[in-house]
């Protein structure tokens, strides 16, 4: 499938690098760039991309003032990419697929394209289900495996640590996220989820 | 007893005050985003460049880390972390980014804040230059004036609008007036205006002595 993309960061060595990368996956069919927020905000109004990475920090207009103007129901989906991770909270608050920090390793950049396109893949469900969204934090833990779950619960994002949460079940495409007599619904695969989750930490059990 | 606390006091005020010099001189933002440039020419396979960069910045690492325990530095010290700093700044902004830079010869060891230009100067980059995403120039100049070191950056930037609050002058701006005024008090002053013609000027003078009356901290 196709996948059409573009690339915001101010600097023409932050762009090239992440063409290159994105020129290296065969669906990607297109790859433009803007240079800072203004031209970003034009550039998506005009041709509507499947996936932008945005750089948070550009004069005049940053990378979230950009979603605000786009408005977060018309704004494709997003990988926000940053020297800071400050900015990690605010960008799950807007339902990114990803937070990429710089330098940004081809590695991590990968499964930042994954998560992207599984969630255009499956936007269908994802959109009738906004006011339930579950987002992981995979970027405080060295090893890469998630510390903390981003729960989004009565209009507020709200964190779960990973050590509170005393079992997982899975239901269809959500997860029920058991952390003392609390249960939270995060709208992730079992399968996307237990990647995520350090297996010293969690065992995978089969119901019967 | 009274005079321990003071001691421990002024230590704790003094290793608070390097920290923020340090955090100021390697701003993480400009330290990743370097890394990222870095990363992308090894992408790239321009070898020759990256190895030029990384030569750059461990420069301006070392130099930071050497100078981390003392207030000043001469101004011939200060004016080489800023070219180790533009050289970097170049590469990430090739089409955006020129430079002049006149000292004169009096001013060379002359004792200065460190840092006390770079912060400014990438501070014009980042509210100027940076903001009109088109060439910038940037003019940088040193002179002895009136028993004082003059240091004046100037930027072509869009003029500063009277709205414009001390907040829009940017963190590095801040960050060396306090500093300006804790080493100095009075006697210093930093000043920004619009310049003659057109663009923004920052305007610092620090009273002139040389490297003998150097603060350290040990």
């Amino acid at each position: 499938m196709p996948l059409t993309t573009l690339i915001v960061d101010d600097e023409p060595l932050a762009r090239d690098g992440l063409r290159v990368l994105l020129s290296r996956d065969p669906e990607v069919s297109a790859i433009r760039e803007a240079r800072d927020g203004r031209e970003a905000v034009a550039a998506i109004r005009e041709s509507n991309p499947d996936l932008v990475f945005l750089d948070v920090q550009m004069p005049e207009m940053d990378g979230f003032e950009v979603v605000r103007k786009i408005g977060t129901e018309h704004m494709p989906q997003v990988v926000f990419v940053t020297a800071h991770d400050q900015y990690a909270i605010q960008a799950f608050e807007i339902n990114a697929v990803d937070y990429l920090l710089k330098p940004v390793i081809e590695e991590r950049f990968v499964k930042a394209l994954v998560r992207a396109k599984n969630r255009i893949h499956s936007n269908g469900t994802a959109d009738s289900n906004r006011q339930i969204i579950g987002l992981l934090e995979t970027i405080s833990s060295p090893r890469g495996y998630v510390k903390r779950l981003a729960v989004r619960s009565g209009g507020k994002t709200v964190f779960v640590d990973a050590e509170d949460v005393d079992r997982i079940e899975a239901a269809e495409n959500y997860v029920e996220l058991h952390a003392g007599r609390v249960t939270h619904l995060l709208h992730v695969t079992m399968n996307t989820l237990e990647k995520s989750l350090d297996p010293e930490t969690f065992l995978r059990t089969e119901s019967t | 007893m009274k005079f321990e606390l003071r001691a421990s006091e002024l230590q704790s005020q003094l290793m608070s005050a390097q920290l923020n010099a340090l955090k100021m001189q390697l701003q993480p933002h400009f330290l990743f985003n370097t890394l990222n440039a870095i990363t992308v020419l090894v992408r790239r396979q321009k070898g020759k460049d990256a190895e030029e960069m990384l030569g750059h910045l461990s420069d301006l690492l070392r130099g930071v880390l050497e100078d981390v325990d003392t207030q000043e530095v001469s101004l011939r010290r200060e004016l080489e972390y800023l070219q180790l700093y533009l050289a970097i700044e170049q590469v990430r902004f090739p089409d955006r980014l020129r430079v002049e830079i006149s000292a004169d010869p009096a001013t060379q060891e002359a004792s200065v804040p460190q840092p006390i230009l770079q912060p400014i100067v990438e501070n014009a980059i980042r509210h100027g230059i940076g903001r009109s995403s088109s060439a910038g120039r940037i003019l940088i100049s040193a002179s002895k004036v009136n028993g004082t070191v003059e240091l004046r950056v100037q930027d072509d930037r869009p003029g500063l609008s009277p709205s414009d609050s001390s907040e829009d002058e940017g963190i590095g701006l801040a960050n060396t007036r306090a500093r300006l005024q804790q080493l100095y008090g009075q006697d210093a002053r930093l000043e920004i205006e619009n310049g003659n013609h057109g663009g923004v000027v920052v305007t610092m003078n620090i009273p002139f002595h040389q490297s003998d009356a150097e603060i350290e901290s040990t």
